[in-house]
């Protein structure tokens, strides 16, 4: 009998969501709020609490910050999940691949609820 | 055919790679770096959720918005954020180089991959890191 695996496209997909966010995106968010906001933008209006705080309002934000946040986490489950498997474990495959997907979607969820609160 | 009794186990193909196949070789090695870079990009994201609440809060109560300057500028986040950064750029680099290949497609009799869909990937690359500079720096009157 020939199985098809129905639910391996769905993660498929969201790695590959999560690679283009994490290849268009991430670089330059990294940059920004990782180095040049730290070590002083020319501008420090640009990251004042109040702005912050109306931005982190916008639902266009929001969206925007779910996205990139939570696709490079199912990037992360989809090759956390074939690492282990490169590296000889065999065993266990259930539960590595639950365990990775489920922080993902753990993530996503405690992500969700971070943005709207904000 | 052999008559008997079923084998209390199915034989099967042990697995004899050992774990350690990807680190000689430089191909294999930088194969597997790339596997990694992964876990920065998704650490990287963890850590800037972390400062959401932070950031948002901060109108409200300025301890959080002090709290936050605090945590930005020790000089661990800014290692660890060039770190990710270099980890998250040899990722993107191999991702558009892949896409000739993976959306390669035809339009006609003309075979259209390669540089000429790497060539404008890199082109949205850059516009979208321009705008995101121009949006969050450069424009602090947008939400200001």
């Amino acid at each position: 009998m020939y199985r098809i695996n129905t639910i391996e496209p769905l993660w498929w997909a969201l790695f590959g969501a999560g690679g283009m966010v994490a290849a268009l995106i991430l670089p330059i968010m990294i940059l920004i709020f990782g180095v040049f906001i730290p070590m002083g933008a020319p501008d420090p209006a640009a990251y004042s609490a109040f702005r912050l705080h109306n931005l982190l309002d916008n639902w266009i934000v929001k969206l925007f910050l779910l996205a990139v946040i939570a696709l490079p986490l199912f990037h992360w489950a989809h090759r956390f999940r074939y690492v282990l498997f490169d590296l000889g474990v065999r065993g266990a495959r259930m539960p590595i691949a639950v365990a990775c997907y489920g922080l993902a979607i753990l993530g996503t969820i405690l992500t969700a609820v971070v943005l709207i609160k904000a | 055919m052999p008559v008997g009794p079923r084998p209390a186990t199915v034989p099967t193909f042990p697995w004899r790679t050992k774990s350690d196949w990807w680190v000689k070789n430089n191909r294999y090695f930088m194969y597997m770096v790339r596997e990694a870079t992964a876990i920065f990009a998704a650490a990287w994201v963890v850590v800037f959720l972390i400062q959401i609440p932070m950031m948002a809060g901060g109108l409200g109560d300025p301890r959080l918005y002090v709290g936050w300057l605090a945590f930005i500028r020790s000089p661990l986040w800014v290692i660890f954020s060039l770190t990710a950064f270099c980890f998250v750029m040899y990722h993107a680099v191999t991702f558009l180089g892949l896409m000739g290949t993976v959306m390669a497609t035809r339009i006609g009799h003309l075979r259209v991959g390669g540089p000429l869909i790497v060539g404008p990937m890199y082109l949205v690359w850059i516009g979208i890191t321009l705008l995101l500079i121009l949006l969050v720096l450069l424009i602090p009157q947008l939400g200001g």
